[in-house]
């Protein structure tokens, strides 16, 4: 296992923040910390990194026991904090070239890296330029860029996406599958949902510092009762038909507003068929249809009973 | 040395704003060398005051020995017998003394009357006082023969007169042993000296400081293989070279300028002590570094620190013009015992222990002060540690 945490348990004085959290991470994974805000998750990454002491448990990296003196556990993680941490008055290359020089000394080999990470994540013409003087999403790069630069075999990411514009986090997400691809094991944690399930072969989904649910994402997804939701433009339906609706194979939950009707299924096939079929035989007109199939929300949802952005 | 590099990266980014520091301490320090570089009293000349003479009566022999001694040592101005004239002519220090001989003094005189001249002269006139002296020193002088040979003729008093006053004694300056050693160009430079080494530690330490405190660089250098003792050494050590360079460079500036005074003893107390000096400053930009949260403070903070520490502690103002009160509150400030230990310095003629105590008293003082701001400045730290991380 690249990481193994055991029963780990931090409180901050009444409020406990870890409550004997387990899981593994095994290698060339990409494992996704799914959870809200306040739910954990940084606190489990700082953890693992020996930056807080925890009151209880077990954290092994690489088979070896966690300390913060574990400096050859240390040389094998990148590591990408939620916060960008860079220095200010030094360039984008100098930047890099710094956080690749604690761990790796000689400096052909350093000037290699920091050229290939530069080229990684698409920071050749801002090489000399100062941190003050990049946008959002290229200061995110230039901080995975220091995370990464020095090949790490565990790569940790702690919400590396938070406040980047759409096409930047398209450039992160596609560069850590490609870290991925190049043999790291990453952790990846965020509130981002739609971002976890394209990203992550494991997710672990984490609430009020517990464990919620862990697996693939079809695993999750399997966990639930949910099975599909419809959503159709109807112009009119009575409340007759309504009730006739409801009486359908499968269906859980029918709402109709705004001239929007919501239908939630259980697991079951035909659904849609079914439904189209229902309008055709009542002679119900209407306009656009959308299938879904349930999201990792959903999963949250039905095992909490909140949303995941709540 | 991954920390130390970047140290002198990011001292190298500020260096504009430093030297600024660097080029007003030269200006100033080359200034008060040429303003305050001829204090020593090592040649003597006589000076010649500006008199007018107005005699009221007829002229006679004994006035014209007067006025040919007065000749010697002044510059006769010719003035009208007006008084609005008279008065301008002092004003516009046209005239520095003016003798009025009334209308019978010869006559008075010489029948031993007491009588004297009619002097007016600008109010604390050093030469107009010289001047009163001659005056005095002649009448007096021929009071004496007058009084002591009886039927003396004007011709012959004048001439006793004068054979007596021609006798001159000269002068030779000597100075004392130790005031060859006397160095107070470079005593100047030295005491101006905390005043750029607190702008530019401060600032330098500082903004060194406030970078590798940031929460969030310190917990990205606290997941790399660098131990923490590693990082927080090699800072230890940039803040040390740092501050050592500086005051090296400055003693190098010292020793360009003031070639003459730096090769002597006295210098040599000089370096010690703002070297001594450049470490209690380094402790105080330390706990300043650990204090301050934004750039614009640091700036303020480094001023205040360097401004009002210098006019406190008589480093712009001689100590001896600081009222007891000033002086007491100095006492608690290491820049105080600084200009002290300069001054103790610049007096010292023999080198013995005796004589160097108190000098060595002093930047002990100093060195005390450096260990009880760093015992502070790392309690802080500490504190601030279990807080941030």
């Amino acid at each position: 296992m690249i990481v193994s945490v055991k029963n780990l348990v931090k409180r901050y004085g009444e409020l406990v923040a870890l409550d004997h959290l387990s899981f593994d991470v095994k290698e060339g994974e990409i494992f996704g910390l799914l959870g809200p805000n306040g739910s954990g998750k940084t606190t489990a990454i700082n953890c693992i990194l020996s930056l807080l002491y925890y009151d209880k448990g077990e954290i092994n990296l690489f088979d070896r026991p966690m300390a913060p003196d574990a400096y050859d556990i240390k040389r094998d993680i990148g590591i990408i904090m939620q916060d960008v941490a860079v220095f200010e008055e030094l360039t984008v290359y100098e930047n890099i070239d710094y956080f690749c020089s604690l761990y790796v000394r000689d400096r052909e080999k350093r000037r290699k890296l920091v050229e290939e990470a530069i080229d990684f994540v698409g920071l050749n013409d801002y090489r000399k330029f100062h941190p003050k003087k990049l946008s959002g999403g290229l200061l995110r790069r230039l901080n995975i860029a220091c995370g990464i630069a020095h090949k790490p075999r565990l790569i940790i990411l702690d919400e590396p996406t938070v406040a980047v514009d759409p096409q930047s986090r398209n450039n992160i997400l596609d560069g850590i599958k490609k870290l991925n691809e190049d043999g790291a094991t990453v952790i990846y944690t965020s509130h981002y949902m739609e971002e976890v399930e394209q990203l992550c072969s494991r997710i672990m989904i984490m609430d009020k510092g517990r464990v919620i649910a862990k697996g693939s994402k079809e695993e999750l997804k399997g966990m639930i009762k949910l099975g599909e939701k419809i959503t159709v433009e109807v112009f009119g339906l009575g409340s007759s038909s309504l009730s006739e609706l409801k009486k359908l194979p499968n269906i859980s939950i029918v709402e109709y507003k705004d001239k929007t009707l919501s239908l939630k299924y259980n697991r079951g096939k035909h659904n849609l068929t079914t439904l189209l079929d229902f309008f055709r035989e009542n002679d119900i007109s209407f306009g656009r249809v959308y299938s879904e199939l349930p999201t990792l929300n959903d999963v949250f949802l039905e095992i909490t009973g909140k949303e995941l952005r709540d | 040395m991954t920390v130390f590099k970047t140290y002198f990266r990011i001292i190298k980014k500020q260096s504009t704003q430093l030297s600024i520091y660097i080029v007003i301490f030269l200006a100033l320090a080359i200034l008060f060398s040429f303003i305050g570089n001829d204090t020593s009293a090592e040649t003597f000349t006589q000076s010649k005051a500006k008199v007018a003479f107005i005699n009221q009566g007829q002229d006679t022999v004994l006035l014209q020995g007067l006025k040919d001694y007065l000749g010697e040592h002044s510059i006769f101005v010719e003035l009208g017998n007006n008084t609005v004239e008279l008065q301008d002519a002092l004003f516009f220090r046209e005239v520095e003394y003016i003798a009025g001989i009334p209308a019978d003094f010869t006559k008075d005189f010489m029948s031993g009357k007491a009588v004297g001249i009619d002097k007016t002269t600008v109010s604390g006139s050093i030469s107009g006082i010289y001047t009163d002296i001659l005056v005095n020193k002649y009448l007096n002088t021929a009071r004496l023969y007058i009084n002591n040979y009886k039927g003396i003729t004007q011709e012959e008093l004048v001439k006793q007169v004068g054979k007596d006053l021609a006798v001159e004694t000269d002068v030779e300056m000597k100075v004392f042993e130790g005031k060859a050693e006397d160095a107070s160009a470079a005593r100047s430079f030295y005491n101006f000296m905390p005043y750029v080494l607190i702008n530019i530690i401060v600032l330098g330490v500082s903004s060194i400081m406030m970078v590798f405190n940031d929460v969030k660089l310190k917990r990205r250098n606290l997941c790399s293989p660098l131990s923490n003792t590693s990082v927080n050494m090699q800072i230890l050590l940039g803040n040390i070279v740092f501050s050592v360079s500086l005051w090296a460079l400055l003693v190098i500036i010292s020793v360009i300028l003031y070639r003459q005074d730096m090769f002597k003893m006295n210098a040599l107390f000089f370096c010690i002590n703002s070297l001594v000096l450049t470490f209690t400053i380094l402790s105080m930009s330390f706990l300043v570094g650990i204090l301050i949260r934004s750039r614009n403070a640091q700036s303020g903070v480094s001023n205040i620190l360097s401004l009002g520490m210098c006019f406190l502690t008589g480093v712009f103002v001689p100590q001896e013009f600081l009222g007891e009160n000033v002086l007491s509150i100095a006492k608690f400030i290491p820049t105080y015992w600084y200009i002290k230990a300069n001054k103790a310095a610049s007096n010292l003629t023999n080198f013995n222990f005796d004589n160097m105590g108190p000098i060595i008293s002093y930047m002990l003082i100093e060195l005390g002060f450096a260990v009880a701001i760093t015992s502070v400045a790392l309690v802080m730290s500490k504190r601030k540690q279990l807080k941030g991380v």
